[in-house]
């Protein structure tokens, strides 16, 4: 199982990585992308089999970066991680292909509540 | 009867409190200890780091997250799991916030009030600077021990 972080903050992609690692996932990789065109291209490179992204970064968001890898037909899974909840951002993003959403801050707990069903 | 603003302002006293306390205490792993608030003239920042929020919609005002750099490097450390790791100046305004994000964020998720809409964070680093806003209200300022560390959460609204 590899998963893919597209984050702009070099320590929110860390404080992820602790958490997946906390929930006791078995990963055999993390990769990270500081933004949406670097998410694309390691995606498009690596095929990872769960993508977590956040909303606001440079160059490219991630509602747009959820758009662009649905675009290509890829399938795999992208949960949303951001600290906001509104509802309506929560329908857009499933509305663009997102299949869940994390509020930030998170705990182990929460991450194996909402990411438990994309792990085998 | 109390205002509005006083109520929605007793209201994120002690919702930043229960928040902070519990990002501080479930990231770090340390026993935090939180001030009596205290109520100031004028919002400023006093500190080496500071991640500064703008609140929109419902409640305008603004937030700030500040710490020394040595506290704030000791936080990020222990928040990412990586204890070793010398930190760049990259590193702690990203660290800073972030954790400006998290204090908001929870905040806004847990507090009574809605409507609220959170800016992104602005990160500022240094000692030799005054960042000062002119304000309508006072400010009220939480201070956050765990260890020998601290850090100070001001906000107005």
């Amino acid at each position: 199982m590899r998963v893919l972080i597209v984050d702009d903050s070099s320590v929110m992609r860390k404080i992820v990585t602790r958490g997946l690692r906390q929930a006791g996932f078995k990963i055999d990789e993390i990769l990270e992308a500081g933004d949406g065109v670097k998410g694309l291209e390691t995606q498009a490179a690596s095929k990872c089999d769960l993508i977590l992204s956040d909303w606001n970064m440079p160059n490219m968001d991630g509602l747009t970066f959820v758009k662009e890898v649905r675009k290509t037909g890829d399938k795999t899974p992208i949960v949303m991680v951001t600290t906001e909840g509104g509802e309506a951002k929560v329908a857009e993003a499933v509305k663009s292909g997102a299949n869940g959403h994390i509020k930030k801050p998170f705990t182990p707990d929460t991450l194996r509540a909402t990411l438990g069903q994309f792990f085998k | 009867m109390m205002s509005d603003q006083a109520n929605n302002c007793r209201i994120m006293v002690e919702t930043l409190q229960n928040v902070t306390c519990q990002i501080l205490e479930s990231e770090t792993w340390n026993r935090v200890v939180c001030e009596p608030v205290k109520t100031l003239p004028i919002f400023q920042l006093t500190q080496e780091v500071c991640g500064v929020i703008y609140l929109l919609g419902s409640c305008p005002g603004v937030v700030a997250v500040m710490t020394s750099q040595r506290s704030l490097a000791a936080i990020i450390k222990s928040i990412t799991g990586n204890e070793t790791r010398e930190l760049t100046q990259e590193d702690l305004l990203d660290g800073v916030a972030e954790l400006a994000n998290m204090v908001c964020g929870g905040m806004k998720s847990q507090s009574q009030i809605s409507g609220i809409t959170i800016s992104t964070p602005m990160a500022i680093m240094g000692s030799e600077y005054v960042a000062q806003w002119k304000t309508a209200h006072p400010t009220q300022q939480l201070t956050f021990h765990m260890q020998d560390h601290s850090l100070i959460v001001i906000f107005s609204i």
